[in-house]
């Protein structure tokens, strides 16, 4: 495991060398990022919820809202339940 | 630069790339596929259904896809772009550069615990843009080859990939590779794009979040698409009202693509009948200048649309705006009861978009094409597949928009003529 992770943090370092460190861009987009799904799971955590509602107790966009709620169903950290009409409701796992 | 030798190449894995390669395989010829993205199976694979049967459409493709590449007798490079094609005495010389996926192919035991760990979320293509997938993905979950692809633009290189592969496959230093072809002959199945959203200016296609394209419904539609169900992408919400503007990117001087695209008014429909099932309480309407029907049950496929509630409007729509609830308005003229132009609201509005060239410089090949960018067929009647340069061969939509079954036959008519071709070269020679 110890010469797994060497080897692995030498080719890192060698990309980094080559290609210069991760932009600030990316990184901001990837810490916005988690922080809007933990927002969104903290939000269905106890009770399950429709878009328009997670987008106005996150303050976050609906349409961002349902992007981020695909990948957390499809990832297995949330689910949703089945409706006819209206919105479907979304509840962490 | 590694060689490979082989009867015929073929650019592009669609639907008409993969009947040639197996027709050709089954003659007893060699045949190489090279596919720009990471899975083979073209737009088809996408697709939710087809027309007018209903069948499943990866039922039928995927079938294909594993046919392919279990052929003895058929290669396959994914992820492989070709730089240029050249004659040469003996037949053709490629040149392909197979790009990295940071993935020791023959390692890899596509177990996806690397996608599990990746923390960067970015916009499925596969889903054009609806739904999510990891920075290192397979990419989607029938694709051929099932191998991940690192996209290096959205990896923080946080290492953990690497950590929890059991094969110690990911190679962060992977570099692209040139590969040499050298065939007897070439088939261009380069298949389409569709038009681009913003082609029609009047529609705010880009803009305005509930006025999505045909493929981004195809995905809606699909039994694992995005959202799992049909939802509207500025909220969610299950839609009660529905609208198709047919003629969204083809028929229209305007925008340069004066020609019918051919599929579009059976896609719209296929789709309404389909949503018609899915959301038995919402209203569907397809707003039309003439319904064309021209194919084997098609017009039947029609008249069931119609028994089956979905509203046909002839109207031209002029422009699409938007309330302040993201709801689309369509500004119509109605063209059968001479009434006055009028507005009226939807939840969602698919634009039905034509068909256009995936290509309009064949890797080098000084090939013919018309003025719209599909490859000239200059003997079309008795000789389809035959292209002004002998030894190329195209078949699909890279010669003008067609339907699946249409794809299907000429690509099967491209296999016999590339087999006759290839033979009397070797006899020749």
């Amino acid at each position: 495991m110890e010469d797994k992770n060497k080897k692995i943090a030498e080719q890192l370092k060698i990309l980094n060398a080559e290609k210069g460190p991760v932009s600030k861009e990316l990184m901001d987009y990837y810490k916005e990022a988690n922080k809007k799904q933990k927002a969104i799971l903290d939000s269905i955590k106890e009770k399950e919820k429709t878009i328009p509602e997670i987008s106005k107790e996150t303050s976050l966009d609906s349409k961002e809202v349902l992007w981020y709620l695909s990948g957390l169903v499809k990832y297995g950290k949330a689910e949703h339940i089945p409706a006819k009409t209206g919105y479907m409701k979304y509840k962490a796992k | 630069m590694s060689t490979k030798n082989t009867d015929v190449l073929i650019v592009g894995s669609g639907i008409a790339g993969m009947q040639a390669a197996l027709d050709i395989g089954d003659s007893g010829l060699n045949a190489v596929i090279v596919e720009k993205s990471p899975s083979i199976g073209g737009k088809m694979i996408s697709l939710s259904k087809v027309f007018p049967t209903l069948d499943c459409a990866s039922c039928i493709t995927t079938p294909k896809m594993a046919a392919s590449s279990h052929h003895p007798r058929v290669d396959i490079y994914t992820y492989t772009e070709v730089k240029e094609i050249k004659k040469v005495s003996d037949g053709f010389e490629a040149v392909i550069i197979k790009k990295p996926r940071f993935v020791i192919e023959s390692e890899c035991i596509s177990c996806k615990k690397c996608e599990e760990v990746c923390p960067v979320y970015v916009k499925d293509e596969f889903e054009y843009g609806l739904g999510v997938k990891k920075a290192i993905s397979i990419p989607f979950t029938n694709a051929i080859p099932q191998f991940p692809v690192l996209d290096e633009s959205k990896c923080i290189r946080c290492g953990a990939c690497a950590r929890v592969c059991p094969k110690d496959c990911i190679d962060y230093l992977q570099k692209p590779e040139e590969i040499n072809i050298k065939s007897k002959a070439v088939i261009i199945s380069t298949g389409y794009e569709i038009t681009p959203m913003d082609a029609k200016k009047e529609y705010n296609g880009t803009k305005l979040p509930n006025v999505i394209s045909s493929l981004q419904a195809e995905r809606l539609l699909a039994p694992h698409g995005p959202y799992g169900k049909f939802l509207r992408p500025s909220d969610g919400k299950i839609p009660d009202s529905i609208a198709y503007v047919q003629c969204a990117g083809s028929r229209d001087e305007s925008i340069g693509i004066p020609y019918c695209s051919r599929v579009c008014c059976m896609y719209a429909i296929k789709q309404a009948m389909l949503l018609s099932g899915m959301l038995p309480l919402s209203e569907i309407t397809i707003y039309y200048m003439d319904i064309r029907a021209f194919g084997k049950g098609y017009e039947q496929f029609y008249n069931q649309a119609r028994a089956m509630g979905i509203n046909f409007v002839k109207a031209k729509v002029a422009k699409i705006t938007e309330d302040e609830e993201h709801n689309p308005i369509l500004r119509i003229d109605r063209q059968e009861d001479g009434s006055k132009p009028q507005e009226v609201k939807h939840d969602i509005v698919v634009l039905s978009q034509g068909l256009v060239p995936s290509t309009k410089n064949f890797f080098g090949l000084e090939l013919e094409i018309n003025e719209y960018g599909f490859i000239n067929q200059p003997q079309k009647t008795l000789s389809p597949a035959k292209t002004n340069i002998e030894g190329v061969f195209v078949a699909g939509v890279a010669s003008g928009p067609k339907d699946i079954p249409d794809t299907i036959m000429e690509a099967g008519s491209a296999a016999v003529e590339v087999i006759n071709y290839v033979k009397s070269v070797k006899v020749g020679s």
